[in-house]
């Protein structure tokens, strides 16, 4: 014991170290959305000039491409980050949780004058008439074009008299098969965004008086059906495109025009070869294109509000803004700075003056930028437009009637939460409950177990060695599950207390599509992974089990995977199924076979995490396969050969009943784990090419542990979270229970 | 459960006996013949000997086959950790060329220093480290205390709260996973590493289980010999029992070891400001939007997992001892 203590009291002086922030200064919390290093050693050279006009304020800077999700959670937890980036997307969700400060007082009380600003910018960050976020830059669209395929086909360049029409009869002139070997080699144009093709069309999906979508507009259809005749003839398809963005088909020169944002400008710069340059949008019934501001926020939580704010004057400010270097990839909001040739307007491209114009006709997305928009977005618009490129059955008619019965139901539910839940008190203890559950379970098992010690004087010392798991188990096992038990039954989001709600979480789940399909996922992905895994494993066993040198050097081979099961591994499969780059699709090639997008590709991206787990997963059950194999015992096979039985009936009817108790420990622990899979999903469909929240392009690979994720963490509905843990519980013992039973039949264990 | 230990444990000393008797009897046949015998795989048997030419040839395409298919396995298994060394050595342009180049040319040893210093690495490695090390003496501690308990002391309602311990595993981790969230909330040990160290100290069921099975192995007399010397059950424990378990502890602590060190959803949840995070959320950061810098991203990922891979070239045997004792008893 006494040399431990050197040891533990080493280790609480670290924690306390590690916990202990630096004292005497304010210390405040900067969340930012930036993940290219030049941009992050930007922010922290503003960040050092900042502080060194302010010596009294220190700036933790954070930075995470899935900020706005850690934003309120945080807030939820009651720590959020005092000031955060965000954008004209995702702030009407956070005003109307009511953890953002308003501006608009500050903004009064120091007299700034908002006229440095380009108006539409702060529109585009005002919720209900109050600004929220100071205005950074902005963004809009922008059509870019290759000049020197323009020459070679002799198409004039784009001007301000371009309609679609034009768009798509300039893009045929300019699709090329060089070599006439009957594949294309450079397209006319990309497919164009969405949102935008229907706004520029003049199409209506929303009716503001009513608050819901419509889907009588004829023009949203045409806007539908333009976009798709694109597809294949002027635009790549996905598989002519191979999943390369479109930057990246437009630097390479494979297409000669497309319709882009802001923010691809500097990247474009780079790696452009051939003269280029931007025009504005091609006009629609009106000219006009999509806005989308980016600006600093305030958390209504934090304790720092006067620094916080400082801090997001100064960023905003001439000063600070020339800190960040040019950042061609958004166009300041200050007018300054906007029109300055030293600053934003330098070259190239010669026009970026579309850049900056194009704020006078940009606006909104073709619906308000509601609370309820970016759930709309990642949860119907997104997976039903993705679904055109999928299938080319798929019609502009049934992609609206989704759009707008899905819409309609997501606002439903909406409402009706609205109006349920009480007033939000951020602050509010709603927890108290759980921790009196858990001390009556306490009190309870005290009672019981002084009960039984007094029957059993001895048993005192047995109770003194278990009381860590046994009170453990009480504290974060035991309460939990009940807790999470009667939370299914309510309504929960953190911010209020939980109200009860009885059956409707459940309801709420048998009637979202996107829970059966998580779990079809999760049964499709356990039914491939879990014979996969094991037969493989069975071999593997076999093959190591032969007496020649060297097993166990393969045996130490054939274990890494089990051994560096992480993050780590889960990266490096998603770099080994790039389809350009990886592994996978060059391996392929040398057969002849082109690869498929993999984790870009709708169909192909849930083999591709079924692959990388059946190679992840068969170390462990190998191994056992293995001990298993070494304990039958050698007179069975004598027996069995002395009767004249070949090699593959002494497997059979020797082999596998001896190996039946490993078999089904095997079956047991995949079948639990796999349907339990998480984090490889998470790590290899965040932030792809195809979208960036994690569950794969169109939900293919949104398995059932990642969508309790996305409903508890994100989307913070609580209450259907524990619901689903429940089910999952429900299932897995169901399942397991049915294999015990079945067991009966096919397990031996009398191993004699 | 612990009736089905002791019978495999009997009977597997019986087979064994048998097994090397038959052997040693196959040997003594073989060398009396001269030639090779076919090779028993634990799926033949051992059968008689034959003599002459077509019986070692047998064996080497026998031998043959076998080393094709576990070399074959051997590349699919290292391969994607070559992969990943090749592109780690490369600059970035080299990584983006098609058709794929496979030897780094220049070779990029500051990938490693670049990628290191971008992701604060040292700061998410004394976080990880702090976490890992007081997990595992947190289970350490406790699990061996707790297994011992249910090994060794009698008490009513022992074997009713064993079952209960093994019906937690079967438990999936997320219908705990809110109210563990809420409840640490409560305590204020939101951004702390409270939340991941903790529940440590309070057994795991895993290893608890391992270690259970254990110490049933360990005769009972040294108890009795300890006792009548006059120990109590603490002494016991501490000076008998845990210098005894060395091996499984070894297991305990290095199975401990990858599961902290590679834990990704504790961190997800828990840790929030950028100075208290982990290194596998560390890697996230070499993922932008735009573009993913592959050459640091795998650079880094090496470097994590450098330690688990050293751990592990060290400690082989550990690994196969305790996956064989969890798993045997079915």
């Amino acid at each position: 014991m006494a040399r431990l203590l050197p040891w533990l009291v080493a280790a609480w002086v670290f924690i306390l170290a590690a916990s202990v922030s630096a004292a005497e200064k304010v210390s405040i919390r900067y969340l930012s959305w930036e993940t290219s290093f030049e941009q992050i050693a930007m922010v922290k050279k503003l960040i050092a000039e900042f502080e060194k006009r302010h010596p009294d304020i220190h700036i933790a800077l954070e930075s995470s491409a899935d900020a706005t999700r850690i934003f309120l959670t945080d807030a939820a937890a009651g720590t959020p980050p005092d000031v955060m980036y965000i954008t004209t997307e995702f702030i009407a969700p956070l005003v109307e949780k009511r953890i953002l400060e308003p501006l608009d007082p500050l903004i009064e009380r120091d007299r700034i004058d908002m006229n440095m600003l380009i108006p539409s910018t702060i529109e585009g960050l005002k919720v209900n008439g109050g600004l929220y976020a100071y205005p950074i830059h902005f963004s809009v669209d922008m059509l870019y074009y290759n000049k020197r395929i323009f020459d070679e086909c002799k198409v004039p360049y784009p001007d301000e008299s371009w309609t679609w029409e034009t768009y798509r009869d300039a893009a045929t002139s300019l699709t090329l098969d060089r070599n006439r070997d009957g594949r294309v080699d450079v397209f006319g144009c990309m497919q164009v965004d969405w949102q935008l093709i229907v706004k520029s069309f003049g199409g209506r999906i929303y009716d503001p008086e009513r608050k819901r979508f419509v889907g009588d507009s004829r023009e949203v259809l045409d806007a539908f059906a333009f976009n798709c005749s694109l597809l294949g003839r002027q635009a790549p398809s996905a598989a002519q495109a191979m999943d390369t963005t479109d930057m990246q088909l437009f630097s390479n020169g494979r297409v000669a025009m497309f319709v882009g944002r802001t923010w691809q400008l500097p990247q474009i710069a780079k790696t452009m070869k051939d003269p280029w340059d931007i025009a504005h949008v091609p006009k629609g019934k009106t000219r006009t294109c999509i806005l989308n501001v980016g600006g600093n926020c305030i958390a209504a939580g934090s304790r720092h509000k006067e620094a916080a704010w400082e801090f997001v004057k100064f960023y905003s400010s001439p000063e600070g803004q020339k800190l960040l270097g040019v950042q061609k990839n958004c166009t300041p909001a200050l007018r300054e700075l906007a029109y300055s040739r030293d600053y934003f307007l330098s070259p190239p491209p010669a026009s970026l003056r579309v850049a900056v114009d194009a704020a006078a006709y940009a606006s909104g997305r073709p619906y308000p930028d509601d609370a309820w928009a970016p759930e709309f977005y990642a949860r119907v618009w997104q997976p039903t437009v993705e679904r055109f490129r999928a299938s080319s059955s798929f019609t502009p008619r049934e992609a609206l009637d989704m759009i707008v019965r899905e819409g309609n139901k997501l606002l439903e539910s909406y409402e009706k939460e609205q109006a349920e839940r009480g007033p939000i008190q951020p602050h509010a203890d709603t927890t108290g409950f759980l921790i009196r559950l858990m001390l009556s379970l306490m009190a309870l098992g005290g009672i019981v177990l002084v009960l039984a010690v007094r029957r059993h004087r001895r048993a005192w010392e047995g109770y003194a060695f278990i009381a860590p798991w046994l009170v453990g188990f009480v504290l974060f096992t035991l309460g939990p599950v009940l807790a999470s038990f009667y939370l299914s039954f309510c309504r929960y989001d953190l911010l209020t207390p939980p109200a009860w709600v009885g059956l409707r979480n459940i309801r709420e789940l048998a009637n979202d599509p996107v829970f059966w399909k998580s779990f079809k996922n999760t049964l499709y992905y356990s039914a491939c992974v879990v014979p996969g895994t094991l037969v493989l494993a069975l071999a593997l066993a076999i093959l190591l089990n032969t007496r020649v040198r060297g097993t166990h050097f393969f045996r130490a081979v054939y274990y890494l995977p089990a051994l560096t099961a992480g993050v780590a591994t889960c990266l490096l499969w998603r770099w080994l199924f790039n389809p350009q780059l990886g592994l996978f699709n060059t391996v392929l090639g040398w057969v002849g076979i082109q690869g498929p997008e993999w984790l870009t590709s709708p169909t192909w991206a849930m083999p591709a995490i079924i692959i990388m787990s059946i190679w992840g997963g068969v170390s462990g059950p190998m191994l056992i396969y293995l001990a298993g194999l070494q304990g039958i015992p050698q007179h069975l096979y004598e027996a069995a050969s002395i009767d004249g039985a070949s090699r593959w009936q002494m497997f059979r009817h020797v082999t596998v009943p001896m190996l039946s108790p490993t078999i089904f420990f095997n079956l047991i622990m995949a079948i639990i784990s796999s349907f339990q899979v998480f984090t490889t999903v998470f790590v290899m469909t965040s932030n792809t090419a195809a979208s960036t929240e994690p569950g794969g392009p169109a939900n293919s690979t949104m398995v059932y542990v990642l969508y309790l994720y996305q409903t508890g963490f994100r989307y913070l509905a609580m209450g259907k979270a524990c619901a689903m843990a429940w089910i999952l519980f429900l299932v897995i013992l169901g399942l397991t229970l049915w294999n015990y039973r079945m067991s009966e039949r096919w397990v031996h264990y009398d191993q004699a | 459960m612990s009736e089905r230990v002791a019978k495999v444990g009997t009977e597997m000393t019986a087979e064994e006996m048998l097994r090397r008797e038959a052997r040693s009897a196959a040997e003594v046949v073989q060398r009396g013949n001269g030639g090779g015998s076919p090779p028993s795989d634990g799926q033949g048997p051992p059968s008689v000997a034959r003599r002459g030419w077509g019986v070692r040839v047998q064996r080497w395409l026998w031998l043959t086959f076998v080393y094709c298919l576990l070399v074959l396995g051997g590349i699919i298994f290292a391969m994607p950790f070559l992969w990943m060394v090749r592109t780690a050595l490369m600059d970035y342009v080299q990584v983006q060329k098609i058709p794929l180049e496979w030897i780094p040319r220049p070779v990029r040893w500051n990938n490693f220093a670049e990628a290191l210093s971008f992701m604060d690495f040292w700061v998410l490695l004394r976080n990880t480290l702090i976490i890992t090390i007081l997990a595992i003496t947190g289970q350490l501690l406790s699990c061996s205390l707790v297994a011992f308990g249910f090994a060794r002391l009698q008490f009513p309602g022992r074997e009713f709260l064993f079952i209960v311990l093994l019906s937690t595993m079967m438990l999936p981790a997320m219908v705990t996973e809110i109210p563990r969230f809420i409840l640490f909330r409560h305590f204020g040990w939101i951004d702390t590493f409270l939340p991941l160290v903790v529940p440590a100290f309070f057994g795991a069921p895993f290893f608890i289980f391992l270690l259970r099975q254990f110490f049933k192995t360990v005769p009972q007399d040294l108890d009795d010999a300890a006792r009548i010397d006059g120990c109590n059950s603490w002494r016991i424990w501490w000076q008998i029992m845990l210098p005894l378990s060395k091996p499984v502890l070894a297991v305990v602590v290095i199975f401990g070891f990858i599961w902290t060190w590679n834990d990704f959803w504790g961190p997800l949840v828990y840790l929030r400001t950028a100075d208290k995070k982990t290194l596998s959320l560390g890697l996230q950061v070499f993922q932008g939007i735009y573009q993913t810098y592959y050459h640091y991203l795998m650079a880094a990922s090496l470097v994590v997992l450098a330690p688990v891979l050293a751990l592990y070239v060290f400690c082989q045997r550990y690994f196969t001892q305790g996956i064989v004792m969890t798993g045997l008893k079915g």
